[in-house]
């Protein structure tokens, strides 16, 4: 029942921030932060609980179980679970959830209700997301997180709003149907082949499908991935969604959402269809190299802050990509690092960018400059957020970025080698934020430095970004017994790739295989 | 005539006997709201002789080889009778508002409601024309009702014309269909889809573009966008929810009985009206500045989608149309309705109307975005789990391509969609006048509430209706 919590506390928070704020007007942002604490406290517990070190050698089972009968006609249920990778996943959602709520706490002026409602439904979706076990259930969450992101988008989104809601939910629900009509052949498929039509994610998991059969079924799932993600010629939608959006947005579409896309790839695309996603590897990990590549060069040419942290989104999306298609367990860890120290390190740089924007005036960093005379706390978070961003080592994303690499280089050294100069790459657009805004001469008057709860969401960010980077454990050890099943899926013919985690000592001594 | 069968027929007798009751009122007693209440009553003692039906249902009674009362009627009576009960709650306010005389008004409306009941029970041709032309006729003076607008009376003049022509077509088929076979109940065409020659062939496609017509399925669609502007709201909900469904309704009965699916020809011509429809009806729908306009093309798109399910012709089939009948039929009144609870001078027609409404009034709007949310597919509506059954459907027979024409449409449908609830969202200050000022009917906006309510009851536990649903069988 802690999973239907975890969710429906916050569906009924944000109905319940809705229905208040009329009444009592301010009461929405103390209702949404109660939610969004409830359901970090019930995750704390289960992180508790269910320790790797208490439970020993039986990591690799489910964590927490919920089934109910929903539809019976369709074999759908009302299905979730959690493992490490979930566990994982929720709590980065938990942790960026806190922060949306609290850098809107002054920020939105107008209503703030309907704000807040559309702000916990949003993370509802994507809790549930991170959570269904039915694919039926995961195409729903999957769906209910963008209606609420449109509004967040289209009433507080700055000028340009209205064009780039459109576009976000326009290119994500094209996604979303595709998928759909990929799903529905699935659960064709396995329904006439076992007589048990169900949308039930382990049973689905033992479908044999003639190979062109699972090419078009995982195209499907695929796009809609891919779309989130976003992958190089589908992630038109994202740097106005992003530079749009309100600051909140800017962290859950950044943070959150396209992680569930990567999520998704993992989840589903690898297990499901191994051969057709074998098949496709290599495109794949080329577009994720091109997407590496081209981000960095465009996030280099923007003058818009916000859009400039965008395009290094796309930039650090194309080593999910080649890491989850290099099928090894190393890369695969790199991956989710990478979920979470993306989530983390560009969730606080847009939350800088919103503090930004909002002390001068404009997003242009044409227009700024040495700012920090003015603003060294400022000056310091942006420094220690942008150093994670270009991947400075002691930094999670560099431990993300090493192992995506490390691991990629075992299946294709052409394409780790290119991908590691979107490292330097990176280096280049993540200095020039530096240096036009923070160096040179000043330009603009004084400016306020960061509050005092600005500086505590700023610290614990980097707090996380630094243990995380010193010691990966926690997180590598958790998504530990999924990554060895997916990849051991992936790969019939044993994993050999394992052997390369002991050598770098980061899979835990207990965590056997 | 058996008793029992007299038993099956009573519910149609009491929709018969409602007009006359209206009639003689209306004679003695002019009174608005009299009148509203006796409909209302009569609707009432409907519904509750149905649910009595439904509950005690044995077998299904075959009257002189004309009508049928099975648990498929006794559903779609239901949807019908509920249907009208909440479109007569939306009119009286309506009616209220912008006419002058009203009283008949009601009169019409039971004998649409009464021909409509006939075609959702009919299994033969004389029934089909007679529930068609007494549904029609009513309609023709309903849509004119509100003669002081020259739209009206356009719209009024055009169905008219319109739906004459395409009952002269049906009926044409009908004979041409007698010349060859001798028959004209649906079982006794049943065997003779293999041996049909060329005049039988003509009839079908002559019959075809009848009902085309009715269901205002593309290339027959051209009527639909004037007449549903022109129509008093509430008239406009009636014409596109139940006339169409029992016409749906009829049609679905008249391929299962013949196995018309079976012929080549038959599925094509119906996959492009489909297609056509779709297209055609998301991306005019896009240019509409009129949101009458604009629910006529969505309502063309959404027969495509129903077709879709008709073609493939499984099992599934009449469970996917009449789950996506009755949530497009609660939108679509939905909308409509929303549209006609404002006692503004004139109607809200153009969706600049609307601007800032969600401010203005958050809760009318949140109902109408309920009902567009419901039309674009978004989950948790009845209108997401209506189109996952067609795409189940569709996706379980194989036709590839008409789901992805359907989705296609899905996504151009979003844009305009989403259009309308954008100008809801524009910043207060451009509030439209319109829609700020003035009041709201309680009970109009109660009604349209309540469906709204049924929009998200559908969306979230469907299992019941889908049950209800399938008990239905007449199964292709």
């Amino acid at each position: 029942m802690i999973l239907a919590a975890l969710i429906f506390i916050l569906l009924f928070g944000g109905a319940l921030a809705g229905l208040l704020e009329r009444r009592i007007p301010g009461s929405a942002r103390w209702i949404s932060l109660a939610s969004i604490l409830m359901v970090t406290a019930l995750i704390i517990r289960i992180w508790w609980t269910h320790s790797p070190d208490i439970m020993g050698a039986a990591t690799s089972a489910m964590y927490l179980v919920l089934r109910k009968t929903w539809i019976p006609e369709f074999g759908i249920e009302f299905h979730l679970e959690l493992d490490g990778l979930g566990l994982v996943m929720i709590m980065l959602t938990a942790f960026l959830g806190l922060i949306s709520v609290l850098i809107s706490w002054v920020q939105i002026k107008i209503r703030t209700g309907f704000y807040y409602f559309n702000l916990l439904w949003t993370l509802a979706g994507i809790m549930g997301v991170f959570l269904a076990f039915d694919l039926f259930l995961f195409y729903l969450f999957w769906e209910v997180m963008l209606v609420p992101m449109y509004f967040l988008i289209s009433i507080w989104g700055s000028a340009n709003r209205t064009y780039a809601a459109y576009k976000f939910f326009i290119y994500t629900q094209v996604g979303g149907l595709l998928m759909l009509l990929a799903l529905l052949a699935f659960y064709f498929i396995h329904g006439s082949q076992s007589g048990d039509y169900t949308f039930d994610y382990w049973k689905l998991l033992n479908t044999s499908l003639a190979p062109a059969q699972a090419k078009w079924i995982m195209l499907g799932f695929l796009l809609a991935f891919l779309i989130k993600l976003p992958v190089l010629p589908l992630h038109n939608w994202l740097p106005d969604a992003h530079g749009e959006a309100p600051t909140a947005g800017s962290v859950i579409l950044a943070g959150l959402l396209l992680k569930t896309g990567a999520y998704g790839l993992i989840r589903f695309v690898l297990p499901f269809f191994p051969e057709a996603a074998r098949s496709m590897a290599l495109p794949a990990m080329i577009l994720g190299v091109a997407g590496i590549l081209y981000g960095a060069k465009l996030a280099f040419a923007q003058t818009d802050i916000k859009r400039l942290v965008a395009y290094t989104s796309v930039s650090h999306m194309g080593f999910v990509m080649i890491g989850v298609f290099a099928f090894n367990a190393l890369a695969m860890q790199g991956v989710i690092m990478q979920l979470i120290a993306h989530g983390l390190s560009t969730g606080a740089l847009f939350v800088l960018a919103g503090i930004f924007y909002e002390r001068t005036g404009t997003r242009d960093i044409e227009k700024v400059g040495g700012l920090w005379t003015t603003a060294p706390k400022m000056g310091t978070a942006a420094l220690i957020l942008v150093l994670a961003s270009l991947g400075l080592p002691g930094l999670a994303n560099f431990v993300a970025e090493f192992m995506t690499l490390a691991g990629t280089f075992a299946e294709s050294r052409i394409i780790a080698v290119i991908a590691a100069l979107g490292l330097i790459a990176a280096a280049i657009y993540s200095l020039r934020i530096m240096q036009k805004v923070f160096f040179g001469p000043e330009k603009s008057s004084d400016i306020r430095d960061l509050s005092s709860v600005e500086t505590v969401i700023i610290a614990s960010v980097v707090f996380l970004l630094v243990f995380l980077g010193l010691y990966p454990a926690p997180v590598t050890q958790r998504v530990e017994p999924v990554v060895q099943q997916v990849v051991s899926v992936a790969l019939p013919d044993g994993p050999g790739e394992t052997d390369q985690l002991s050598v770098i000592k980061i899979k835990p001594a207990h965590g056997k295989p | 005539m058996e008793s029992l069968d007299f038993n099956a027929l009573v519910p149609l007798i009491i929709l018969a006997l409602a007009p006359v009751v209206s009639l003689i009122t209306v004679s003695i007693h002019r009174n608005h709201q009299l009148i509203f209440i006796l409909a209302v009553a009569c609707i009432l003692i409907f519904m509750v002789s149905l649910v009595y039906a439904w509950s005690n249902y044995q077998m299904a009674s075959i009257i002189a080889d004309q009508l049928v009362i099975d648990k498929f009627s006794l559903f779609y009576l239901i949807l019908l009778g509920t249907a009208s009960l909440v479109l007569l709650l939306i009119s009286y306010p309506y009616l209220q508002q912008h006419t002058e005389v009203s009283e008949e008004y009601y009169l019409l409306f039971q004998t649409s409601v009464f021909g409509a009941a006939i075609l959702v029970c009919s299994v033969h041709f004389a029934t089909l024309f007679l529930g068609l032309e007494i549904l029609s006729i009513s309609l023709y003076t309903m849509i004119a009702y509100t003669r002081q607008w020259q739209h009206s009376l356009e719209g009024g003049l055009k169905y008219l014309i319109l739906a004459a022509a395409s009952s002269a077509f049906l009926l044409f088929g009908m004979a041409l269909i007698y010349i060859e076979t001798g028959q004209l109940s649906f079982s006794g065409l049943s065997g003779s889809v293999h041996t049909m020659g060329v005049l039988s062939t003509a009839g079908v496609a002559m019959m075809l573009v009848g009902v085309g017509f009715k269901l205002a399925l593309v290339p027959f669609h051209t009527w639909t966008p004037d007449i549903y502007q022109g129509a008093p709201a509430p008239v406009s909900a009636l014409i596109a929810s139940i006339s169409k469904g029992s016409v749906v309704a009829v049609l679905i009965r008249f391929i299962a009985a013949t196995q018309s699916q079976q012929l080549d020809w038959f599925v094509w011509v119906l996959s492009f009206m489909a297609v056509a429809s779709m297209l055609a009806g998301s991306i005019l729908a896009l240019q509409q500045r009129n949101l009458k306009r604009l629910l006529a093309y969505s309502s063309i798109a959404h027969l495509g989608y129903i077709l879709i399910a008709i073609i493939a012709a499984t099992d599934l089939s009449t469970e996917a149309v009449t789950f996506y009948l009755v949530a497009y039929f609660i939108a679509i009144i939905g909308a409509f309705g929303t549209l006609s609870v404002f006692s503004s001078e004139g109607e809200i027609e153009e969706i600049q109307d609307l601007q800032g409404m969600f401010w203005t009034r958050p809760l009318v709007s949140m109902v109408f975005s309920i009902m567009f949310f419901s039309m674009v597919g978004i989950p948790l509506t009845a209108g997401f789990m209506g189109k996952f059954y067609v795409v189940l459907a569709a996706v379980d027979t194989g036709l590839w391509f008409l789901a992805l024409m359907l989705i296609i449409s899905s996504i151009i449908g979003l844009y305009y969609y989403l259009r309308v609830i954008k100008t809801m969202l524009s910043p207060v200050e451009q509030a439209s006048v319109k829609t700020a000022n003035g009041k709201i009917s309680r009970m109009g906006f109660a009604t349209v509430a309540i469906l709204g309510i049924l929009v998200i009851l559908f969306g979230v536990v469907p299992s019941q209706l889908i049950a209800m649903i399938r008990s239905i069988g007449a199964g292709f």
